[in-house]
């Protein structure tokens, strides 16, 4: 009883004693008071027709924190820049509107920051798209951004503001949602030109080879599957899920392994498993770098009623031609099955007497003196014997 | 402090003078328990998320009414016994998405506890045991504050247990000096927060007490 408490006295120790190590996940507001605002942008000048995103950092006793979603924004002059999106995660983000400046205003819960946003009469001279020609498995995506480069020497982000194609093209999609602007998905092999045109300057062009599908998961059937008694064989299944969303059936081509033998071996290529002893092991099948595992549990075979037989029955042997005799025990379970379980059993004779001994684990008998005994045979619970009789 | 620091001395004082144990009490008992406790950095959860309050050590008294089993008791060599324990822990700092802010202000538990501890005896006067028990704690919130603004206040009931461990000296038939060590813990209080949401908290605690018990 003591051990037992001991046991679960460690146990809630080791699961809450250190006490709570995770992340918060909220910050001060609500609860200290806002003290400023602070507005920090991508750019401070923006050319006409672009936009960029901007972050609230409220400061509470000292201590920032960003307050980006919960602010409101407003712009002092809508005519030079304005606040087009009202839905998330684009309310943060300001338009040049025409060349001027604006006040931008951060607002919650009564307290302000301010920023002075500039809008250039810059124009977009060039672009450039990164990743420059990657390579994309089909069914995955690709986030692509464009910079463009302006008359007055400066860069910005313009991946929100252009548009993008193709929507759709014959082997990738680029998506022009203002929640997933550049988001290319691949559709088949090929090779996809990805454009980005904005304003008047040339558009900016790379290549998107899509490939082949590539193996995502590998799911191993049957799953956490249970079967009693050795010697039996499980057959075991993989079916791989591809980037596309396809499947296929990789049995044959996926590398199988155990991870404990002694409770069951498999063939490493096809799949076979051979139940070994009672215990649990994991089943994994491997093809290049993906694996998928499944438990196997094997349990002890049951016998049937007076499932074990002995042999030889009855015996006689003479000491003039061999003083040794070796018995087996064959074991016949309920679905069955029969196994010789002799080197598994446990062996004894009676009466114990000089005339004949047994090894325990092995069944073989030594006569030393003639007469009679039982020998005896353990298995499973159940417990079979047979007489010997010894003669000169 | 300077108080109690006398009282654990001539606790520890009178071990050195005291004889070996002449019988194992059995009966009724009560005693009495101080010592300190430190509550674990605590998960506390709102209407906006997560934050972390952290507490600095407190300290706390007990009071314990109880029966020790007869020797030849059948279900073994222990003692049950009903526990009140008023713990105190103050608030050190909580932690925001952004850092950390100064804390301020006491978390109160009173609990009340159906303790059962199983007691390993032998001929020496030293014994050990360990135990589990169960009840309920009144949590209070003593306007607990964050850089001077309130964080929450209000009290909550809430279902508690503890698993305790510890060495037992008796100096007579009927006065047992105990040293032990409890993990108290309960399910989530809710208190109250300034705009009216709910704050919920994990409570988790480490104790250690020097007491004694007198059977009669």
């Amino acid at each position: 009883m003591i051990n037992l408490l001991w046991s679960g006295l460690l146990t809630v120790l080791l699961l809450s004693g250190c006490g709570w190590s995770g992340t918060p996940t909220r910050g001060p507001e609500g609860i200290i008071p806002l003290s400023s605002i602070a507005i920090v942008p991508v750019s401070s000048t923006i050319a006409a027709g672009t936009s960029t995103t901007l972050t609230a950092i409220g400061y509470y006793a000292g201590v920032p924190s960003d307050i980006t979603k919960l602010v409101t924004w407003s712009s002092g002059n809508t005519a030079a820049a304005a606040f087009n999106y009202t839905t998330a995660p684009n309310t943060n983000r300001v338009t040049g509107v025409a060349a001027g400046s604006a006040v931008i205003t951060a607002t919650v819960g009564g307290v302000s920051g301010t920023y002075p946003l500039t809008v250039s009469t810059a124009t977009v001279t060039g672009m450039t798209i990164t990743p420059a020609n990657p390579s994309l498995a089909s069914g995955l995506t690709q986030q692509f951004a464009v910079s463009g480069t302006f008359s007055n020497s400066t860069t910005q982000d313009l991946t929100f503001d252009a548009t993008w194609g193709p929507t759709p093209g014959t082997y990738a999609t680029v998506s022009n949602d203002p929640a997933s602007k550049g988001l290319a998905t691949a559709l088949k092999a090929g090779v996809e030109t990805i454009t980005a045109t904005f304003g008047g300057a040339t558009p900016a062009t790379t290549q998107l080879t899509v490939t082949s599908p590539i193996l995502q998961s590998i799911a191993v059937t049957p799953a956490n599957s249970s079967v009693a008694g050795f010697s039996k064989t499980v057959n075991f299944t993989a079916t791989g899920t591809y980037s596309d969303g396809t499947t296929a059936d990789v049995t044959n081509t996926a590398t199988w392994a155990s991870s404990n033998t002694s409770f069951a071996t498999i063939v490493s290529t096809s799949g076979v498993a051979t139940t070994v002893a009672a215990g649990t092991t994991s089943i994994s099948a491997t093809l290049g770098s993906i694996t998928g595992k499944t438990n196997l549990t094997v349990t002890a075979p049951v016998l049937k009623t007076d499932g074990l037989q002995i042999s030889p029955a009855n015996s006689t042997m003479s000491l003039s031609s061999g003083t040794t005799q070796q018995f087996t025990l064959t074991a016949t379970y309920t679905d069955n099955s029969t196994q010789t379980v002799t080197s598994i059993s446990s062996w004894s004779i009676t009466p114990a007497s000089t005339i004949a001994t047994v090894n325990t684990a092995t069944g073989l008998v030594t006569a030393t003196a003639t007469g009679i005994v039982t020998i005896q045979a353990s298995y499973l619970g159940q417990t079979v014997s047979t007489n010997l009789t010894i003669t000169p | 402090m300077k108080r109690i620091s006398p009282i654990l001395l001539t606790l520890c004082l009178s071990l050195l003078f005291c004889s070996q144990a002449k019988a194992q009490h059995y009966g009724p008992y009560v005693g009495a328990f101080f010592g300190g406790n430190l509550l674990m950095p605590a998960k506390s959860t709102d209407d906006l998320g997560n934050f972390k309050l952290s507490f600095n050590p407190g300290l706390q008294g007990s009071g314990v009414a109880g029966w020790d089993f007869a020797p030849d008791n059948p279900v073994g060599q222990g003692r049950i016994e009903l526990e009140y324990t008023r713990r105190s822990s103050p608030l050190d700092k909580v932690t925001f998405t952004g850092g950390s802010f100064k804390g301020a202000g006491n978390l109160t538990a009173d609990s009340l506890l159906l303790n059962f501890f199983g007691v390993l005896r032998d001929k020496s006067p030293w014994s050990q045991y360990a135990g589990v028990g169960f009840g309920a704690a009144r949590m209070t919130a003593s306007d607990i504050k964050v850089t001077g603004q309130s964080l929450a206040s209000g009290s909550s009931v809430v279902f508690a247990y503890q698993l305790g461990a510890g060495v037992d000296y008796a100096v007579t038939d009927y006065l047992n000096l105990d040293l032990g060590y409890r993990f108290f813990g309960s399910t989530s209080p809710k208190f109250t927060e300034v705009d009216g949401s709910k704050l919920e908290m994990d409570y988790y605690s480490h104790n250690v007490v020097l007491g004694m018990r007198v059977g009669f």
